[in-house]
């Protein structure tokens, strides 16, 4: 590995809005808006080895976790595809890689990561639970850095540096998963466990590319390429060869222009974001050879500007988004032609956002969104016009220096629906559009709390509640693995849920010990009228207690060599799965012999046991002359308890079983950066 | 064996890799506190005898279901005031003797000393037709010989009346065939289309049963069909593998652009072809022909689900057959095209099986009828059709315990109040399908603009084919067999 001698100096670069600045010490602290800590966020401990920006979100209060270890999660009882995540504004659909294990995108390359839970800013659109928006950073514009980390199921590098210095810079990043040379060298060991399984391959990685050009101090244009792919392939007992994948594509221009003649700051981006998810398989039969496909894909094309104006204590911003977008929901070789099943569709909106603020006293905000969505446009298909407003209401009010209450009102659309398969946060999700079967889904959610800080001390303490309308139920998840996934239509139920809950957090910040512990109580169900014979019944996810426990501290800290320690502890209410109650009969035209069908008294009648878990890391930091290096040694699920994931029945036996994914975990990683 | 593994298997796949790394399985104890459920079967049919049976659910250890005969009263009532009773049978049954009206609604109530009643109601459905009709004798070979040149293949589709040049080729395969004898033709239902008609929308079950010569039925394991509203959401069993290579077949049905009957279509199941088309510089103009082979389209388990609008629209409105000289020249004017093939193309639909038809022989000097298709075409009311399509969907996933999280989703359909299972109506029409190998009617149509000067090959083609007596029958009301 080639070492440069470089000054290490970062060079800072202060794009913070200064509507921002202004307002952020009442901002600084809020139950609705999250900013993440690169630092806390990659010190937090994963069965990958790194942490990420989701796992963060996870210990959060209001957020409840999917499946073992994934990136499934829910806030205050929404369900999984009602988060959106952004990255420079581009929607990205497929935020997972490994299965749902680690996300799809570096966080190397991440300069600003905000969680919104409420009280959105206008040109957030589309969502219905939460936002994730991740800003990337630019390529250094005056010297040349580098990096390169290393886990066992991940490598990754990463550049930034001037192209023309002062003007122009480049940042790129490049990861890949070296589980597949892994795999083939532990085949012998892994075949032994099991034979149903053969020639396993995968091909999982992700890159980024972003060319940043400063015309001058107010105008900085910029071009992004991202992309991310997760394919596995592998050969069932020798009958066929099976594949299954999916991937994103985002190209994103912009133009960011600040202090024009009329305006503080005017941002315009032009993007292309693709989706996809393709799962083939190719056997022989007969003598001829059978070649079928399933894919879903999502194309957008996506022009937005946003223009900002902030005098005295007053802000406002204004703009539009206009975004096309092309559905191939689950079509199939075999029914229909993969490349022309496509429902196109058109979401136009125009936004403005209006905030009052006296700094350290109070910070009021008014959002409005219009929009104009089609559907089944362009094809000879069922089209389609509807038009709803949205809005966002927030009010905070510091009642002393330290202490303060804040309130927030969304009333929400979103029309994009996410057909859940495993919750494990699997980027094989499907996603369709909203017309008059199936509607867009809207929520309405209030929130009130009170906050403080005290020195390096910071509490918040609030309750929520959610209505939610437009749910979409798909209750055939096994035909995300075939064909008859292409008849998606046929299995979605449409409902409602309400969620309602308690929120608690305190935190302390501190350079050499920082901890923070979180509480929800909350309650969510669903309700689908030709579900469970019209009665509600409780969300997959609607645990009941979430308590987080989270520390992150150096244990010796010396000039050129560090010593840190990562720990967080989790317990929360078990999820809900469905218990079988026994059989009925059930009968089939021409056969006279019963069939013997599940027999369920009620959706999600059956607790799972509490999750628990405790995950502790070790980090060493070494400063070198030229270069600094960060070993992580760390223990996922150090209990070894096995958290059940889901029920199964053992027909053989006669017995239930619980089903539980991962257990104790060590990893491993290493990072050097010049 | 089936080309796809079960949505359930391949899945599991998945969780497999995960679980034999690192997951665990664990028993535990789970206490069921639901109390038995009552079920109920009663389909009305266009028979005269009704019946009603009643069940208990069963735990999950039982494997067996308990007949229910304690009901003390079971009545069905249609225009507020006409009551028909059901006399106990024993073993959970209750039958009466009447038949149903179509288009009429029923009520059964069922009275449970104990328990709330059970009170379901159905419509039983409007009449329809189905009609059937002879087509060419496209497919007529052994799969064997299909595949062993791919001439062959090419001309398969071309109908045998046509083109001489072709004629000694097909010829030849015929006479290989017929000489060979006990070859059977597989995999397709010989030259019958059929169109249904209904005055009102309906969902049609297609069954298939083969009957020997003893009487023995057995059903037609998998279906298949170009109709364009066939349900799609079923796990599907495999594809329909006949020749592979049903591109050249369709270069031999194009036209030349400039021809007045080019005409733009959209068929879904010929990816290839599409393919092939556009790239050989005809854009997207193309005529399809109905005669074309259908490999690569969808096979199901047992039975076909068509949701037809009312009529007889197949889904293939602008899809126009076309007659073929030669190789791809075409008739020239509409007029000279057959009104006959227009009317089929737009409104029938083939069914393809995989199924063996069985050459008829001698037995003791007497000729036995070897085994024939017969389709079963119901028509069933929509809470039936909702109830067949959960039945077949939880069948499908029942066998794989480990996935009991992702199928729970699924609901077991049932439209009775106070307990579970169905209360449905169906009517059944019968086509037995008569038709033998390598034969055309006596009274299939020629194309009007047969060339004169070729009456006399065409004379020595009708000699050689028409050589055995074809019979259809119509499609006739018929109690479904139980089997």
């Amino acid at each position: 590995m080639a070492v440069f001698a470089q000054n290490t100096t970062v060079s800072i670069q202060d794009t913070l809005p200064e509507v921002v600045k202004v307002a952020a010490p009442v901002r600084q602290f809020s139950a609705e808006r999250y900013r993440l800590d690169p630092l806390s966020v990659q010190h937090l401990v994963s069965p990958l080895g790194m942490g990420d920006a989701v796992k963060y979100i996870q210990t959060l209060p209001g957020v409840s976790t999917g499946g073992e270890g994934g990136s499934a999660y829910y806030v205050r009882g929404g369900s999984h595809g009602a988060n959106l995540v952004t990255i420079d504004g581009v929607s990205l659909y497929g935020v997972s890689h490994l299965l749902g294990f680690t996300t799809a995108y570096p966080e190397e390359i991440i300069k600003t990561a905000d969680f919104h839970t409420g009280g959105f800013d206008s040109e957030e659109g589309n969502l219905t639970a939460s936002h994730l928006r991740l800003m990337t950073r630019d390529g250094d514009y005056c010297m040349t850095q580098a990096g390169v980390s290393l886990t066992p199921f991940l490598l990754s590098a990463h550049v930034s540096g001037p192209i023309v210095k002062d003007k122009v810079s480049y940042l790129g990043s490049v990861r890949i998963s070296p589980i597949g040379v892994e795999y083939k060298a532990l085949r012998g060991i892994f075949n032994r466990y099991q034979n149903t399984l053969r020639d396993f391959g995968l091909m999982v990685g992700d890159f980024f590319s972003k060319i940043s050009y400063q015309k001058d101090s107010h105008n900085k244009f910029s071009f992004s390429l991202f992309g991310n792919l997760d394919r596995y392939a592998f050969r069932l007992n020798d009958l066929s060869d099976d594949s299954l994948g999916w991937g994103n594509v985002i190209a994103n221009l912009s133009w960011d222009c600040s202090s024009t003649s009329v305006f503080d700051r005017v941002y315009s981006s032009f993007s292309f974001n693709g989706h996809s998810g393709v799962q083939s398989q190719e056997t022989s039969l007969n003598g001829s050879n059978i070649y079928f496909m399933v894919r879903s894909t999502l194309d957008e094309l996506t022009f937005l500007s946003t223009a900002e104006k902030r005098w005295d204590n007053w802000s406002t911003q204004f703009g539009y988004k206009i975004r096309g977008a092309s559905f191939n929901p689950g079509s199939s070789q075999v029914f229909e032609d993969v490349r022309g099943n496509n429902v196109y569709t058109m979401i136009v909106s125009l936004h403005g956002q209006l905030e009052y603020g006296s700094l350290d006293k109070f910070l009021f905000k008014m959002a409005l969104r219009g929009n104009l969505y089609g559907y089944g446009l362009l094809n000879n298909r069922q089209t389609g016009w509807m038009c709803h407003p949205e809005m966002s209401l927030m009010a905070r009010i510091n009642l002393t220096k330290k202490l303060g209450i804040e309130t927030t009102v969304d009333y929400l659309t979103q029309y994009y629906h996410t057909l859940e398969g495993i919750p494990l946060g699997w980027s094989l999700d499907m996603l369709i559009p909203s017309d008059t079967t199936n509607p867009p889904e809207r929520v309405v959610q209030v929130y009130g709390g009170l906050y403080g800080v005290f020195n390096k001390n910071r509490f918040r303490s609030g309750g929520f509640f959610k209505q939610m309308a437009g749910l979409v139920y798909y209750g055939d998840a096994t035909s995300f693995f075939s064909s008859a996934l292409s008849g998606w239509h046929e299995n979605i139920s449409i409902g409602e849920g309400v969620s309602y809950g308690a929120e608690l957090m305190y935190e302390r910040v501190d350079e050499n010990l920082s901890w923070r512990a979180s509480y929800t109580w909350s309650k969510t169900d669903r309700f689908f009228a030709d579900l469970n014979r019209g009665r509600r019944f409780p969300a997959r996810y609607d645990r009941r207690h979430i308590a987080n426990l989270s520390l992150d501290g150096m244990i010796v800290k010396g000039k050129n060599k560090q010593l840190g320690i990562s720990s967080f502890f989790t317990y929360q209410s078990g999820s809900w799965d469905t218990l079988q109650d026994g059989f009925l009969p059930g009968f089939i035209p021409i056969y006279k012999e019963l069939e013997k069908l599940p027999y369920i008294s009620s959706l999600h009648n059956y607790e799972l046991p509490a999750y628990i878990r405790w995950d502790v890391a070790l980090r060493v930091g070494i400063k070198g002359r030229n270069a600094r290096q960060d070993i992580g040694i760390g223990v996922y699920n150090l209990l070894n308890r096995h958290n059940p994931f889901m029920l199964r029945y053992d027909s053989e036996a006669h017995e239930w079983n619980y089903v539980s994914l991962i257990p104790i975990i060590p990893n491993i990683s290493y990072q050097i950066s010049f | 064996m089936p080309v796809f593994q079960t949505a359930a298997k391949r899945l599991l796949v998945c969780v497999v890799v995960l679980m034999t790394v690192l997951g665990c399985i664990q028993p535990v104890r789970v206490e069921v506190l639901s109390e038995k459920e009552i079920v109920l079967k009663c389909i009305l049919t266009n028979d005269t005898l009704q019946e009603v049976c009643l069940w208990y659910s069963s735990s999950m250890e039982s494997g067996s279901f308990e007949s229910f005969d304690e009901a003390s009263e079971v009545v069905i009532i249609w225009n507020d005031m006409q009551r028909i009773t059901f006399t106990p049978a024993g073993q959970g049954r209750w039958v009466a003797c009447f038949r149903p009206v179509p288009g009429e609604s029923y009520k059964l109530h069922i009275s449970i000393p104990g328990r709330e009643p059970l009170v379901a109601s159905t419509t039983f459905p409007e009449d329809f037709a189905v009609y059937s009709n002879y087509f060419a004798p496209e497919r007529w070979f052994s799969d064997q010989s299909q595949l062993q040149e791919k001439d062959h293949r090419v001309h398969n589709v071309i109908p045998l009346w046509m083109g001489e040049t072709r004629y000694a080729e097909v010829n030849q395969a015929l006479k290989q065939i017929v000489s060979s004898g006990g070859t059977t033709m597989h995999h397709e239902m010989p030259g019958m289309l059929y169109r249904i008609e209904s005055t009102t929308p309906i969902s049609v079950y297609v069954m298939g049963i083969m009957s020997d010569t003893l009487g023995k039925m057995r059903p037609i394991k998998r279906l298949g069909t170009n109709h364009r509203y066939v349900d799609r959401s079923f796990p599907q069993a495999g594809i329909y593998a006949g020749a592979d290579d049903y591109a050249g077949s369709l270069a031999a049905a194009m036209i030349e652009p400039e021809s007045p009957l080019a005409i733009s279509v959209s068929i879904p199941y010929i990816e290839d072809a599409l393919l092939f088309l556009e790239s050989s510089g005809n854009g997207d103009l193309y005529h399809y022909a109905i005669k074309k082979p259908y490999s690569g389209i969808p096979l199901f388990d047992q039975y076909l689900r068509i949701a037809t609008p009312a009529h007889y629209d197949n889904g293939l409105q602008d899809v126009f057959s076309m007659c073929v000289q030669d190789e791809i020249s075409v008739a020239t004017s509409a007029e000279t095209m057959e009104l006959y093939e227009l009317n089929k193309a737009e409104q029938y639909f083939k069914i393809v099986g995989d199924f063996e038809y069985a050459d008829d022989f001698r037995d003791e000097g007497i000729l036995v009828q070897g085994d024939r298709p017969s389709l079963f075409f119901c028509a069933v009311s929509p809470e039936y059709d909702q109830y067949i399509q959960s039945v077949i969907r939880m069948r499908s996933t029942k066998n794989t315990d480990l996935l009991g999280t992702l199928y729970m989703g699924l609901n077991n359909y049932s439209n009775v109040e106070g307990g579970w299972g169905i209360f449905g109506a169906m009517s059944v029409l019968r086509h037995d399908c008569g038709l033998k190998k390598n034969s055309v009617p006596d009274s299939f149509p020629l194309p009007a603009w047969l060339n004169v000067t070729n009456e006399a090959f065409f004379s020595k083609v009708k000699t050689y084919y028409y050589n055995s007596s074809y019979t259809t029958y119509p499609a006739y009301p018929s109690e479904l067999p139980q089997l």
